[in-house]
């Protein structure tokens, strides 16, 4: 069927589109992702080295401060040694004390670092000594004791502790520098992979998004494509079915032109056969009378004589006798090809109908036939409303009647049942059930067919009804089928529209 | 049926000959004895009642009545009857539409066009001849005016 080639799912070009499409989602999905991942990864790489920078700054500042402290309470020392000015001791302690708040900062600074644990320690040990020393001297100056502090200063013992410390010092400082313009290098680092991950991102991005949009375009064009194809081939559909509905409707109009001039010109030559008979049969009226008055060839010897008498008095009549009832038949048939087809021109008028009623007043009329067969018709359609042309349903209820009466079983009192039920799309089932005689099943579809009639021929018909009733029904766009069981019953079921076509099928 | 001299004349206009012979023996049988004129086509009936003029001259004075089957060789009754109605010299000419159709609509339209008595050829043989009788008792009721 062509309407599935305009299916995604069915379609091999699609399909391939398809998995294409999402195949590059999921690279560029994928390519975003790294994306992320290695900007986050590089940006706590940094931050960490960040941290490591600032660590290593705080640690040279601190060795920084305490070897200023230090320097400060000696030069604050000497400066009191020298002269005994205790105006030079002022900054002295709070030198000392800063040196030691300081020295404390730079121990916790260093603490995660363990090679420098050993030479903190030292440091540590130094600048004790190098305090306790300047403490003693100061003492002394104090104490006037001049000698002993020219002495302790002599032994040079405070500046080669300055020296050492100094040592110590310069070893932290330049580990925190080097630290520094490692981090700071390795920070380098980071931006550059992150800019070139940045460039590499928006490209992959670019290519990513340029191929979703072509693929996006592609398809569109091919949807709209389909799209107007399907447009096309849905008018092109319209265009064929009101084509063929005009073709059916012209040759109905055929079939009902035709069936209407074959009647008329059928009879009129049956008109003559009738009325040439008619002559002949008073022509031989007048033959006998003719006989019998002259009494010729009562007993006559001569054969000649015998054979006409016999022919006048018998097979004469006879023959007329056939041709009537043959002109006759025919007539009826053809008066039945005339009512169908009278019957498929008539208007139809649709109106509610209460079916109940309907029925009712058919029966009526089928009152006498119903009676005699000590008959029951059980009706069960109250409420039962539908649009229709009424003449035609009256026609089609006769008819069922009409048969049911004809065709009852001797056998048993005759009993119909009529009822109603709605079924899918809006339809009407409404089903007519005898108890009579029955058809047998090869003769089923056979009983609608024109002038074909089954079972015993014990009364008089047509075989024109059931064609009649169907025809009809077909006209108000419904149907009629049969089930039966032979001597058991009849169902006919009727299916009907609940609301009349707009526009009546063309056949009748 | 003649009327103070005046003898009607029957003009039947029948393609078919059985019929037209039928027609006429009984409307003989139903003691009419006005003479027939027979067409068995369009044309020729009405150059008859037409003249060779086509003026309806030629039946200034006749008494005319006019039996009519619908179906013709060469032409349709009623056109036949459209033609005689419109004619002011025959329009006043009785036309007996006789044929096989008992089309109501078609019925309708021959009295529409002026037809006076529309009669179904019945196949029914007795019927037919019973119709055709009772037209030629018909025939000695009306009066046929004198074409002027």
């Amino acid at each position: 069927m062509r309407t599935s080639e305009t299916n995604l799912s069915e379609n091999p070009t699609d399909k391939v589109m398809l998995r294409g499409s999402s195949a590059l989602l999921a690279m560029g999905l994928l390519v975003l992702m790294g994306i992320v991942a290695a900007t986050y990864l590089l940006a706590e790489k940094s931050r960490i080295s960040f941290d490591d920078v600032t660590a290593a700054r705080d640690t040279r500042t601190a060795a920084v401060d305490v070897r200023n402290s230090l320097l400060s309470a000696e030069s604050s020392q000497r400066g009191f040694l020298y002269n005994g000015n205790e105006i030079y001791l002022s900054p002295y302690d709070t030198a000392k004390s800063s040196a030691l708040r300081r020295f404390e900062k730079l121990q916790l600074l260093v603490a995660g670092e363990p090679e420098a644990a050993a030479s903190i320690d030292q440091l540590k040990a130094i600048i004790g000594e190098k305090l306790a020393e300047m403490d003693r001297t100061v003492a002394l100056k104090r104490q006037r004791k001049d000698d002993a502090v020219a002495a302790i200063v002599a032994s040079n013992r405070g500046k080669a502790l300055m020296d050492q410390a100094n040592v110590y010092f310069n070893g932290i400082i330049l580990a925190a520098d080097d630290r520094l313009t490692a981090r700071v290098a390795e920070q380098r680092s980071y931006f550059a992979w992150l800019r070139m991950i940045t460039i590499a991102g928006g490209i992959a991005i670019v290519i990513v998004v340029g191929f979703a949009w072509a693929s996006l375009l592609r398809h569109t064009r091919e949807l709209s494509a389909a799209r107007w194809n399907l447009e096309a081939l849905n008018s092109g559909l319209e265009t064929r079915v009101r084509e063929r509905t005009a073709d059916l409707v012209r040759a109905n109009e055929e079939v009902q032109r035709f069936a209407y001039i074959v009647t008329h010109d059928l009879r009129a030559p049956l008109v003559n056969i009738m009325g040439f008979t008619s002559e002949l049969e008073a022509g031989v009226a007048t033959l006998q009378t003719l006989i019998e008055k002259s009494g010729i060839g009562a007993n006559a010897s001569d054969p000649l004589v015998a054979n006409a008498r016999m022919a006048a008095e018998e097979d004469l009549p006879e023959a007329i006798g056939f041709i009537r009832s043959s002109t006759r038949k025919m007539d009826g048939l053809i008066n039945a090809i005339l009512q169908l087809s009278r019957e498929g021109r008539r208007p139809l008028r649709p109106e509610a109908i209460q079916l109940a009623a309907l029925i009712e007043s058919t029966v009526s009329s089928f009152q006498h036939q119903v009676k005699e067969a000590d008959g029951k018709i059980d009706v069960d359609l109250a409420g039962v409303e539908i649009e229709a042309d009424r003449l035609s349903l009256e026609q089609v209820f006769a008819n069922l009647f009409d048969n049911a009466t004809k065709y009852r079983s001797p056998a048993r009192p005759l009993r119909i049942r009529v009822g109603a039920r709605t079924i899918a799309g809006d339809r009407i089932a409404i089903d007519f059930e005898d108890n009579g005689r029955g058809v047998a099943e090869q003769d089923v579809e056979r009983i609608f067919e024109l002038f074909r009639r089954s079972g015993l021929q014990d009364q008089p018909g047509d075989g024109i009804g059931l064609a009649h009733v169907r025809a009809i029904l077909r006209r108000l766009g419904g149907d009629i089928t049969v089930k039966s069981t032979l001597d058991v019953g009849t169902t006919f079921r009727i299916e009907l529209p609940m609301i009349a076509a707009s526009n009546e099928r063309a056949f009748a | 049926m003649s009327q103070a001299g005046k003898p009607v004349t029957i003009v039947m206009i029948e393609d078919d000959e059985g019929h037209a012979r039928l027609i006429e023996k009984n409307i003989r049988r139903a003691g009419v004895n006005n003479d027939v004129v027979a067409f068995t086509n369009g044309s020729s009936a009405l150059a008859y009642l037409l003249g060779p003029d086509g003026s309806g001259d030629a039946s200034v004075g006749r008494h005319l009545l006019v039996l009519l089957d619908l179906n013709l060789p060469d032409m349709t009754g009623l056109d036949i009857l459209q033609q005689i109605k419109a004619n002011q010299h025959l329009k006043r000419i009785p036309v007996v539409v006789l044929t096989t159709t008992d089309d109501s609509r078609e019925i309708q339209r021959c009295y529409d066009l002026g037809a006076n008595v529309y009669i179904t050829k019945p196949v029914n043989y007795e019927g037919f001849a019973n119709a055709i009788r009772q037209l030629g008792l018909l025939f000695t009721v009306i009066q046929v005016p004198e074409t002027a």
